[in-house]
């Protein structure tokens, strides 16, 4: 990975409620 | 602002609710645009999409229901995916909003689960046993035409297709592919097409094996991939030949879905085999070897969450 670059991702599923969520992390906001 | 590897551990997650519907896969093609198929209550399909990274979901239209819901979603760019679903459903946009059903025979009337488009034209989607067998299907003419490819496996090494539910696929092109499925945690290869499969499972066990990846490597071009299965277990290749079983801290997990950006880098999700009250986990790899659980926190604590589907691109720092 160049240090110029960045992963960003989603993933989606469900609470322990079971409603539908989807979560979402981008590492460049750290 | 970190961009190395180890910022991967810490990083801060964001929610996006989806009222009323049941996300089971997600795929992006780059930072904004992405879909996420599932289902409503009934259960009836539906797909999402977003062209600002997740900020805003707009439900589309598909002509008609699909009992069932959708199960896979695959985009090659922000025009062009492919979602598949219960009783033989493929569904196919061009315009990156319109979904037309593929109709073209021979797509058995099974539940299909495992899509990857390689391209515009070449596609392979993976699902339920008929006639004796798992059902895998490819076109290379964007969907026009499917062919069910392999035939009836009647003993052990004559290149047949098992009698198993095939999860997930991941393709090189045309030719070369990998699923994996159900029950004897397979993971086969073809490099002709479908014609001839081999059994690469490095060992059967009772579990399922629910997604594969496959990526060349820049540069090298070599092959590098990744099996996620019940009951926590990861399996890795360096070749796309042989695998080889990695240790992860996950505990009580099926581990359903994986997704990487480069030989090194990679997440897997799922749900924890007590159900979704039980949550499930999220792993991820910097070093293509050694994996590390990362959480969901709300107020500082961890949240539970049942996983099935995960999507990761590459972004670049304007």
């Amino acid at each position: 990975m160049k240090s110029t670059e960045y992963a960003l991702g989603w993933t989606v599923g469900t609470d322990a409620d079971g409603r539908g969520i989807i979560l979402h992390t981008k590492n460049a906001e750290i | 602002m970190q961009t190395d590897a180890a910022s991967y551990s810490t990083q801060k997650m964001q929610k996006f609710d989806v009222p009323g519907v049941i996300p089971q896969e997600v795929h992006f093609v780059d930072d904004k645009h992405g879909w996420t198929v599932g289902a409503d209550a009934h259960p009836y399909g539906i797909i999402l999409h977003t062209k600002n990274g997740g900020e805003h979901w707009e439900k589309q239209e598909v002509l008609g229901k699909y009992p069932g819901g959708f199960n896979g979603v695959s985009a090659v760019d922000e025009k062009t995916a492919w979602v598949v679903g219960d009783h033989g459903v493929i569904l196919h946009t061009t315009d990156g909003k319109h979904w037309i059903p593929q109709k073209s025979p021979p797509i058995p009337d099974v539940l299909l689960q495992g899509v990857h488009a390689v391209d515009a034209n070449t596609v392979w989607v993976t699902g339920d046993t008929d006639q004796g067998y798992g059902t895998i299907l490819r076109t290379n003419k964007g969907g026009e035409h499917w062919e069910r490819v392999g035939h009836k496996s009647q003993k052990e090494g004559d290149g047949g297709v098992p009698n198993v539910a095939l999860l997930g696929v991941s393709a090189l092109n045309y030719s070369t592919a990998w699923v994996v499925g159900r029950v004897e945690s397979y993971i086969l290869y073809t490099e002709n097409g479908g014609n001839f499969w081999i059994d690469q499972t490095p060992e059967h066990g009772p579990r399922d094996a629910n997604a594969v990846t496959i990526l060349r490597n820049k540069g090298a071009g070599n092959l590098t991939g990744w099996v996620v299965e019940d009951h926590d277990e990861i399996y890795h290749t360096l070749d796309g030949q042989h695998w080889k079983h990695q240790d992860n801290p996950s505990k009580g997990n099926f581990l359903l879905d994986v997704s990487a950006v480069d030989e090194k880098t990679a997440w897997a999700v799922g749900t924890n085999e007590r159900g979704v009250k039980g949550g499930g986990v999220i792993l991820n790899t910097t070093d293509g070897e050694h994996w590390k659980e990362q959480y969901y926190t709300k107020n500082g604590k961890q949240v539970k969450v049942a996983l099935s589907g995960v999507s990761f691109v590459m972004g670049e720092i304007q």
